[in-house]
């Protein structure tokens, strides 16, 4: 009996031990940002995280799900945005958060494979371009925006090595804009992020 | 005035106290071999090199963050000059100091990893990480203590005591190390370390304590002391930890030198 029970707990040992490593740098870490505490700190660290004000309101990632994707399909690709509205981040219970998606199509960008995305580095992206579609989901309510003004620009695009291995690309930028959604006026201000995409947030079909 | 000048000339006021009061009445001299260990508690490194493990919210920094840790072990030996009927006396010494700073992850969770992200290299669009167990430093200084101590009750075998010191310390030798996760990143060991601050070159301390001393004044004793905070003054720029206070035992053997009666 007692040689079973050590059984179990070093299999026990050796499951939790090596079972959250591989998702370390997949986690989510959100560093308050010293002006809009309800929006993440702009970073270059690959920490999964993005926020933005719609409207005078936060819209951040959620911890548990993927930030964001970048989708190649088509010949487009679309860089998207996967969070909420509402400041309950630490208040599960009380929640209010409305599921939302903010995509934007690259227009004229087609990577070939994931390494590819390093040539977004220093990039800036008018988004009242017309090629340049934005798109905004709040719950299931879907609204393509018309832009009045502004842009999205990919400050930095880093092909992260660790431990001498490939692991991620890193994306980190800032966005700010206006856009009629359903015909109201309605601004994106003070929009950053800091994304790893990797194989489970990079599709091309 | 430098430091060191204004220690050493802090030093020269002690002897001379100690000197002046020799000849007004009883007066002894000790000389004390000691050793002690200071723990010393440090704020959590924010590095430029050093990525973030968890959210800043306090329920996830707690659980799981990176810590920094510093201990000074020593040796020395100081003369002791006792003077208003043994009711105070002042000292001042040599020490060796042997400061180990280390910076690791700490998780009160099995399941987190026991490691943290150092970027070591960045160029153009290319960002190394090094999976790091732990960075320690260790660094030897010399160090000269003075310190004052009251000793409220009159001639006892067991007596309790006060003290309040400072010292100074200058760096003789350091080294560092670092723990790889992976032990195949040890051939790039130097490329990481590059991004690791040095010792600081010197440091000075301040603490208050308790003591209590075991034997005769005229006879050779045992003193344990105990003291805190110590506080911990490093000179300006970027250095492995940051520290805050901390506490520090101390061994202390007295031997009497004389006993003069004018």
């Amino acid at each position: 009996m007692k040689r079973d029970a050590l059984i179990f707990s070093l299999v026990l040992l050796v499951l939790t031990c090596s079972c959250s490593k591989e998702y370390e740098l997949d986690k989510s870490i959100f560093i308050p940002d010293k002006d809009f505490p309800g929006l993440p700190a702009y970073t270059e660290w690959g920490y999964n995280t993005f926020g933005l004000f719609y409207d005078r309101e936060p819209f951040v990632n959620t911890d548990f799900s993927a930030p964001s994707k970048i989708i190649c399909t088509g010949g487009k690709t679309t860089f998207s945005l996967k969070g909420h509205m509402g400041v309950s981040r630490y208040y599960y219970y009380v929640s209010d958060e409305k599921p939302m998606t903010l995509s934007f199509d690259l227009p004229g960008f087609v990577p070939g494979s994931l390494t590819d995305l390093l040539e977004l580095d220093n990039t800036i992206i008018d988004l009242t371009d017309p090629l340049c579609k934005v798109t905004l989901t709040v719950d299931t309510a879907r609204y393509s925006l018309e832009v009045l003004n502004g842009s999205l620009q990919f400050k930095r695009a880093q092909n992260l090595i660790v431990d001498k291995k490939q692991y991620e690309i890193i994306l980190s930028g800032v966005f700010d804009f206006q856009a009629l959604v359903n015909n109201e006026p309605s601004s994106f201000t003070n929009g950053r992020f800091d994304l790893g995409i990797s194989r489970d947030n990079f599709f091309k079909y | 005035m430098t430091m060191m000048k204004k220690l050493f000339l802090l030093a020269l006021i002690f002897t001379a106290i100690g000197y002046k009061s020799a000849g007004q009445e009883e007066n002894r001299r000790f000389l004390s071999p000691e050793a002690g260990i200071d723990g010393i508690g440090c704020e959590a490194p924010e590095k430029d090199y050093i990525r973030a493990v968890t959210d800043q919210d306090p329920a996830d920094y707690y659980s799981d963050q990176i810590n920094s840790l510093m201990t000074v072990y020593y040796a020395g030996c100081r003369f002791e000059y006792r003077m208003f009927n043994n009711l105070l006396g002042l000292s001042a010494g040599l020490r060796f100091n042997r400061m180990t700073t280390s910076i690791g992850r700490e998780s009160y969770m099995l399941s987190d990893p026991d490691y943290f992200y150092v970027n070591y290299y960045q160029s153009g669009q290319v960002t190394e990480y090094a999976k790091v167990r732990e960075i320690t430093q260790d660094g030897d200084y010399i160090g000269i203590p003075l310190e004052v101590r009251l000793y409220p009750r009159k001639e006892h075998r067991i007596r309790l005591y006060y003290k309040a010191g400072l010292s100074f310390n200058l760096k003789v030798h350091s080294r560092s190390d670092i723990v790889f996760f992976d032990s195949s990143m040890e051939q790039y060991r130097a490329d990481v370390m590059k991004v690791v601050e040095k010792a600081s070159p010197y440091y000075t301390t301040f603490h208050l304590g308790l003591g209590v001393k075991i034997g005769k004044t005229t006879k050779p004793a045992i003193s344990f002391e105990t003291y805190t905070p110590i506080g911990v003054i490093f000179p300006k720029g970027a250095w492995l930890v940051d520290p805050i206070a901390g506490s520090g035992l101390q061994l202390v053997l007295s031997f009497p030198l004389n006993s003069v009666k004018e």
